[in-house]
């Protein structure tokens, strides 16, 4: 019986194969110059049936008789070629489109970059493509020519420094707001307000956003451009689009990345240090992807796994995550996009920077010598015996260190959009973004002991920390555009309205007394538990109004009405303002002549509104409630403030896009003015109130300066094509005015730490300078005085781009800071230990280190190349074309250090903000690491 | 029919609207406690008096650290507590002279709020409870006077003097006494306020009444060592261990740490008020009116009082004394065979402990003299001298010695730069021009084992007497 089904089996398949006549087409897509092009959708029409072209361009398909095949490619006309008879379709694609590329944030829908009036940076997915990098600030580190990212510690997913244009608000973290896919979704890139005391290893919500399915990123500056985002948007929004797929057969894709990673010495004082500290550390990333689709349906799938066992022992990574984009034509005048990402990392962390138990950098400030039956605390002193000492105690701290995190986040994005005819679509968003944190802190009798901080024996001091985050955002938004075009004027209108919703609910847990060996609070003679919760909704709606004449002069109105739970209780609808108007030189009849020099002019000028809310609940009579003794304490807090707006960043500026030589050579100039108005200050009352600071509408905050971005394709022929883009920006920080308040102090020590004060850039050091006389004896002190300033005059960023042959990749990114200051604050301990340098002369040792703070004040100038990177694409006829592409790629991450500072990194900062997103100037290196250098080597199959 | 298929729209409008009550985003509830939800509530009294003792804990963290330092009781070796006070020099831009001020405010309009809000609004509140809110206020009005040049007390408005705010500390405590007469709290810190404010006669009388109202009381500031706060000064004396702390003067070292860790979750109290107190202003009564038989007999007293107070005995190994080689600065006497001496005078033994074994300390109260150093003294100034090595003793650690070297802290920076009334005499310090500014200067000479002899540079204590007709220090000369 058996034998007999499989013979019908045979025979009907036989029969199947016979009717459909299939047969092997093949051939090479070209441009209009012979080159092949690589990735061109080869579908069969009215199947979902294709493939894509190779890296020469090639291709190879299975079709049916009488067959028909849609050649499609970005930036060219699709071509439909009857198969006809044949078996080779060579195609050239002619009719190159002149693409304008389309800037979607801050514009409520999509529109041509031609006609915006505001600088928006991009981010394509072919500059992520060969970047090993897993995280987004480090992603866009190098790719944002006019903003800075600051890896505050080489600490996986810790948080991170991201500004540009200065400093807009005293109140918040300068991250900007971001949105996956028309959501907003967590940015904290601070500690959280419950949070274990690691002493500055703070966990960032950028660091699981995932890098894999990212399609590109704009990023939009806060103030004039982002008008439409009201009165959460002063600081500027990125905005993620993830990849959607493209039709055509299914594509796969699988790529290995292994790699070591070593922890930078370079800013230590004693190698030592590094020796005994660092290890080699391990990282593997495996990824794999899918996409695909036909003309109704497409999808993008990737999944990845990371780990690294860190450069240290006792720091490590492991993240999961998956993400699935589909789109789908549910009409002809309907369509889906429906994203959904999860993300898991793991973490384990030393205790670092801001705790006396960081023994790694204890080295560097002197171990008590006493303490550890040292012979000496001067490291390059150390005997072997010494050496053996302190490298049992680093293992024993390791062994002993029980700190981990884990984060779970899901984020999902749903957008149904409807195009009742070519000139109206509508566009509904809705999504959320759940993100779960829990750090916990075991800190056992054991440890304390090795630590030195409790006498052997002991054993009623165990602790237990738990931090607890959970955190849910919720965004809807309806967008409705309009385009209609009367004679030779265009105009586009933009209505819609958006809310988001914040819920941030945190808790902590304290066990003392924990017995030994327990890994639960239950086991502990004494429990005590906080919970903080955050609740704020923004609601409003806008509008703009974008007229184009001749395709050349285009003029722009918008405004947003902002509704938000956290204004005063007087406080109604903020209305935002924005207008600009820019000037396509170049496309001026006139200018024909030239365009063989100069292919491009853009003119463009603009003046907007954005905000900033206050805290939630800031707003209200507030009452301090705290255990006590057992008892409930309440006790006067803060008084109400019903009058409590956002501040605004007020923001003109104006500029020009130039492109040279058939846009070989591209230059954008822009100078801005932002000012700050109603800055939220948490700026103390006169202490004869007795009441604690809270958030005021006190202040006036100045950012000025300029941009330059610019791209020069150094040499393009058929082999070599290099590109090179450079950055230069300045920044001009003032606190114009605080309102009548008194200074305040935002991070750092108060005898040597970040302020604000009217005059002075805001976050300039304050601190003692003293005056030494020849013999070095202290003959004066001036107290609180200006030492610095920790914004840079001026920074930018490089890359360089190199391709030959197609085949081969050479990618370099680095970046720069001039004029800033930091605090050596490693130096500021050394000097606690004996080890300090000569910098405070011999006659002066014996003065209170609050009187000589400013010889701790150093440049903080750098410029430190980030990646090194070459790759190499294999010719697919190695792999017989079972493999359609194979690239291999060798990097080095942060290899090239160069810093005027004596002894720390100027982008470290162990200080950290003061609390849940506040605002952090940098400036302290203190006490935790560098990035390390990473050198990975990857494979990439696609199939 | 039209009208019929308009109802049944709206009414299916109206079904599908209802449901966004479910989907309201714009509903938050704000989790704090406000002014509304307590105000005219029953028991509120008891909330508010734990939020002052509460506040009462903070403002003491930062009275006795700076208070500590000012003095020649301790020295910061290293650390980041304030050091410019170390050195006294005091100036209206160090921060410390804000948070003082700070916390002395919020804990006096805490108490302005209990007296004129809370309490008349309870139903439930008692005399006691009065008594108490006026205690408190009174104490911020004390604590505001004996440290500060001059301070607003209208929130914003002119700074007063000193002897001002001593005098409404009078009235606070004599509205509390008129409500709770048996309490010996009051009358002590009447007898107090009276004696800072150089009035003997109603400070000695005052004592008097205490000591019999209670002849062994005590009134603490506790700490909350789960919950926080908890002890900076015992953070300072004894918790910051290996890293480094505040080191005693050696001639005190028999009473260091007068705050320990009692356990993981219990901190040591700081006793604000004692009955020795009382004592001591009736013997410095004495010897102002020139009774030395009658100080005698009262000082005999008072070691007697001194040795029935309670003593700890725990392990403080890990504090130490002796810090790195490197900074042989601050190395000090560890050893039991140490003796002491001021420059010029006698060295005395017995005042340095053994770190290294468990050490007993006396928590509450303690003092090397005995009844022997009483009979040996002769003159006033002799008796003087004597009187305030027993205060300077006794008092260690609860931050009232730089009282008694008539320190005063100027307004500070923040309340001059927003508050308008605020004079340029108010923002100067007043320090005494006779105290010298390296109190606490010591050398030690370990090198012979068993027979280390250290040397303090100055006795402050002598300074004092040789200083008494200042009006600054001794109140009653």
């Amino acid at each position: 019986m058996k034998r007999i089904l499989l013979l019908c089996f045979v025979f009907f398949t036989a029969f199947a194969f016979s009717a459909l006549a299939q047969r092997t087409v093949s051939g090479k897509v070209t441009d209009d110059t012979g080159e092949g092009l690589p990735g061109v959708n080869v579908v069969i029409k009215d199947t979902t049936l294709g493939t894509t072209t190779d890296l020469d361009g090639s291709f190879s398909l299975t079709v049916e008789e009488g067959a028909t095949l849609i050649f499609s490619f970005v930036g060219f006309e699709s071509q439909e070629i009857e198969v006809g008879a044949r078996s080779v379709i060579d195609v050239t694609m002619g009719g190159a489109i002149e693409l304008q590329e389309v800037i979607i944030t801050g514009q409520g829908a999509g529109i041509s970059k031609n006609r915006v009036a505001t600088t928006v940076d991009v981010v394509s997915g072919a500059d992520l493509e060969n970047k090993p990098l897993t995280r987004l600030d480090q992603v866009i580190q190098s790719a944002l020519p006019s903003s800075q990212i600051l890896m505050s510690s080489g600490a996986p997913g810790t948080a991170s420094i991201v500004r540009s244009r200065g400093i807009a608000s005293a109140a918040l973290s300068t991250t900007p707001i971001i949105y996956i896919d028309g959501v907003r979704v967590d940015n904290l890139n601070t500690a959280s307000q419950l949070n274990v005391g690691t002493g500055g290893a703070q966990s960032s919500a950028l660091a699981d956003i995932p890098v894999e399915a990212i399609d590109r990123i704009e990023f939009v500056k806060g103030g004039a451009a982002t008008t439409l985002f009201g009165a959460d948007a002063g600081n500027g929004v990125i905005q993620i689009f993830t990849k959607k797929g493209t039709a055509g057969k299914a594509r796969f894709s699988f790529e290995t990345q292994l790699g070591a990673n070593k922890g930078t010495a370079d800013y230590f004082k004693y190698d030592a240090t590094g020796d005994i500290v660092f290890r080699t550390g391990f990282t593997q990333t495996y990824r794999v992807g899918a996409s695909g689709g036909n003309e109704n349906v497409t999808y993008n799938f990737t999944g990845s796994i990371f780990g690294d066992n860190g450069f240290r022992e006792g720091i490590e990574n492991q993240r999961y995550s998956l993400r699935t984009t589909i789109n789908a034509s549910l009409s002809e005048k309907l369509n889906l996009t429906s994203s959904l990402g999860f993300v898991k990392n793991n973490f384990t962390r030393l205790p670092n920077a801001n705790t006396s138990f960081d023994r790694a950098y204890g080295i560097e400030q002197g171990l008590a010598t006493g303490t550890f039956g040292l012979s000496t605390n001067i490291p390059s002193d150390w005997t072997a015996d010494d050496i053996n000492i302190v490298e049992q105690l680093i293992s024993d701290v390791a062994r002993t260190v029980d700190i981990t995190e884990v984060v779970t986040r899901f984020q999902n994005s749903q957008s149904l959009t409807y195009d009742p005819t070519d000139k109206l679509s509508i566009k509904g968003t809705f999504g959320v973004d759940y993100r779960y944190s829990k750090a916990q802190d075991i800190t056992t009798n054991e440890y304390l002991i090795v630590q030195q901080s409790e006498a052997p024996g002991t054993t009623d001091q165990g602790s237990i920390e738990v931090a607890e985050r959970n955190f849910l955002s919720t965004t809807g938004s309806l967008n409705i555009q309009y385009q209609e075009s009367i004679n030779d004027f265009s105009f586009i209108t933009i209505v819609g309205g958006q809310f988001f919703r914040n819920d941030d609910r945190q808790t902590e847990i304290n066990a003392t007394n924990v017995v030994e060996g327990s890994k639960s609070v239950n086991n502990a003679s004494e429990v005590t538990a906080e919970d903080f919760i955050q609740t704020v909704t923004n609601y409003g709606y806008f509008g703009k109004e974008n007229v184009g004449y001749k395709d050349r002069y285009f003029v722009d109105f918008g405004f947003r009405v902002d509704y938000n739970t956290a204004f005063g209780t007087d406080v109604g609808g903020q209305f935002f303002p924005s207008f600009g108007a820019s000037y396509v030189v170049s496309n001026e009849a006139f200018f024909d002549g030239l365009t063989n020099v100069v292919s491009f002019l853009k003119l463009r000028g603009t003046y907007g509104e954005a905000g900033n809310f206050p805290a939630p609940f800031a707003r209200a009579a507030n009452l301090a409630v705290n255990p006590f003794l057992g008892g409930t304490a309440i006790q006067p807090f803060v008084p109400a403030a019903p009058n409590l707006s956002p501040e605004r960043v007020k923001t003109t500026e104006f500029g020009a896009d130039i492109r040279f030589l058939d846009d070989r050579i591209s230059v954008g100039v822009t100078y801005y003015d932002s000012k700050t108005e109603d800055a939220l200050f948490t700026a103390p009352f006169a202490p004869s109130f007795g009441l604690s600071a809270r958030q005021r509408n006190l202040g006036t905050i100045s950012n000025k300066g300029w941009e330059i971005v610019t791209s020069f394709n150094v040499v393009k022929n058929t082999d070599w094509d290099v590109n090179l883009n450079l950055s230069y920006n300045t920044v001009e920080n003032l606190v114009e005015s605080t309102g009548g308040a008194a200074e305040f102090n935002i991070g750092g020590f108060t005898f040597l730490g970040p302020f604000v004060t009217e005059g002075l850039p805001l976050g300039y050091l304050r601190g003692a300078q003293p005056t030494f006389d020849e013999s070095g004896a202290t003959i004066d002190v001036e107290r609180n005085t200006d030492l610095g300033k920790t914004l840079p005059d001026f920074f930018g960023s490089m890359t360089l781009n190199v391709t030959f042959k197609q085949r081969w990749s050479l990618f370099v990114t680095g970046d720069y800071q001039k004029g800033g200051f930091g605090v050596n604050t490693n130096e500021v301990l050394r000097f606690f230990r004996g080890l300090d340098d000569d910098r405070v002369p011999e006659a002066s040792k014996g003065v209170s280190f609050f009187d000589l703070g400013g010889v701790w004040v150093e440049k903080s100038d750098y410029l430190k190349i980030r990646n090194i990177s070459l790759a190499y694409s294999m010719p697919n006829e190695w792999f017989n074309d079972i493999v359609k592409n194979v690239r291999v790629s060798f990097t080095a991450l942060n290899p090239i250090n160069f810093f005027a500072a004596t002894n720390f990194d100027p982008e470290t900062t162990g200080a950290g903000a003061r609390t849940q997103n506040a605002v952090n100037v940098g400036g302290f290196g203190y006490g935790t690491f560098s990035a390390p250098r990473q050198y990975l080597g990857s494979i990439k199959f696609n199939f | 029919m039209k009208k019929i298929r308009i109802s049944l729209i709206v009414f299916c409008a109206a079904w599908l609207m209802n449901g966004c009550d479910l989907t309201d985003p714009t509903n938050v509830v704000n989790p704090n406690v406000t002014e509304e939800t307590i105000v005219g509530t029953p028991n509120s009294t008891s909330l508010w008096m734990v939020g002052l003792q509460r506040q009462m804990a903070l403002t003491y963290n930062e009275v006795l650290v700076i208070g500590e330092l000012a003095t020649d009781n301790y020295v910061n070796t290293q650390t980041f507590f304030n050091q410019a006070f170390d050195a006294l020099d005091i100036r209206f831009n160090d921060a410390d002279v804000n948070a003082l001020a700070f916390d002395i405010a919020d804990l006096k309009e805490s108490a302005n709020t209990g007296i004129n809000a809370i309490h008349p609004g309870d139903t439930e509140a008692t005399n006691a409870q009065l008594a108490e809110l006026h205690f408190h206020r009174g104490w911020a009005y004390l604590l505001a006077g004996e440290i500060f040049k001059t301070l607003p007390d209208v929130p914003g408005e002119a700074a007063i003097p000193a002897a001002t705010h001593i005098a409404n500390a009078i009235s606070d405590f004599q509205a509390a006494e008129a409500l709770d007469a048996a309490n010996a709290s009051y009358k002590l810190a009447l007898a107090r306020a009276y004696y800072f404010s150089g009035d003997q006669a109603n400070a000695v009388a005052k004592a008097g009444e205490a000591i019999t109202a209670d002849a062994a009381y005590l009134r603490t500031v506790e700490y909350d060592a789960v919950n926080l706060p908890d002890g900076d000064l015992q953070d300072a004396l004894q918790d910051r261990g290996n890293f480094d702390d505040l080191q005693p003067l050696p001639s005190l070292d028999f009473l260091d740490p007068k705050q320990y860790a009692i356990s993981a979750t219990e901190d040591s109290p700081i006793y604000i008020q004692k009955i020795e107190e009382a004592h001591l202003i009736i013997a410095e009564g004495q010897i102002a009116d020139g009774n030395l038989a009658g100080a005698n007999t009262t000082m005999k007293a008072i070691i007697a009082l001194v040795g029935t107070r309670a003593t700890a005995t725990f392990d403080d190994s890990v504090e130490g004394r002796t810090n790195d080689a490197t900074t042989s600065t601050f190395n000090r006497p560890d050893v039991t065979t140490a003796t002491v001496a001021f420059a010029g005078e006698a060295a005395r033994a017995g005042l340095v402990l053994d770190r290294t074994a468990p050490v007993t300390i006396p928590v509450i109260s303690g003092t090397s003299l005995v009844d022997a150093d009483i009979d040996a003294l002769v003159t006033e100034d002799d008796y003087l001298e004597a009187l305030y090595l027993m205060r300077q003793e006794i008092f260690i650690a609860e931050g009232r010695r730089w009282m008694d070297l008539g320190i005063k802290l100027p307004v500070s920076e923040v309340e001059q730069l927003s508050n308008a009334n605020i004079t340029a005499s108010d923002i100067t310090a007043a320090v005494p021009a006779f105290l010298p500014t390296n109190m606490d200067a010591i050398t030690y000479d370990a090198s012979t084992a068993g027979a280390e002899t250290c040397v303090i540079t100055h006795n402050v204590n002598a300074i004092l007497v040789a200083n008494k007709a200042d009006a600054a220090v001794l109140p009653f000369h």
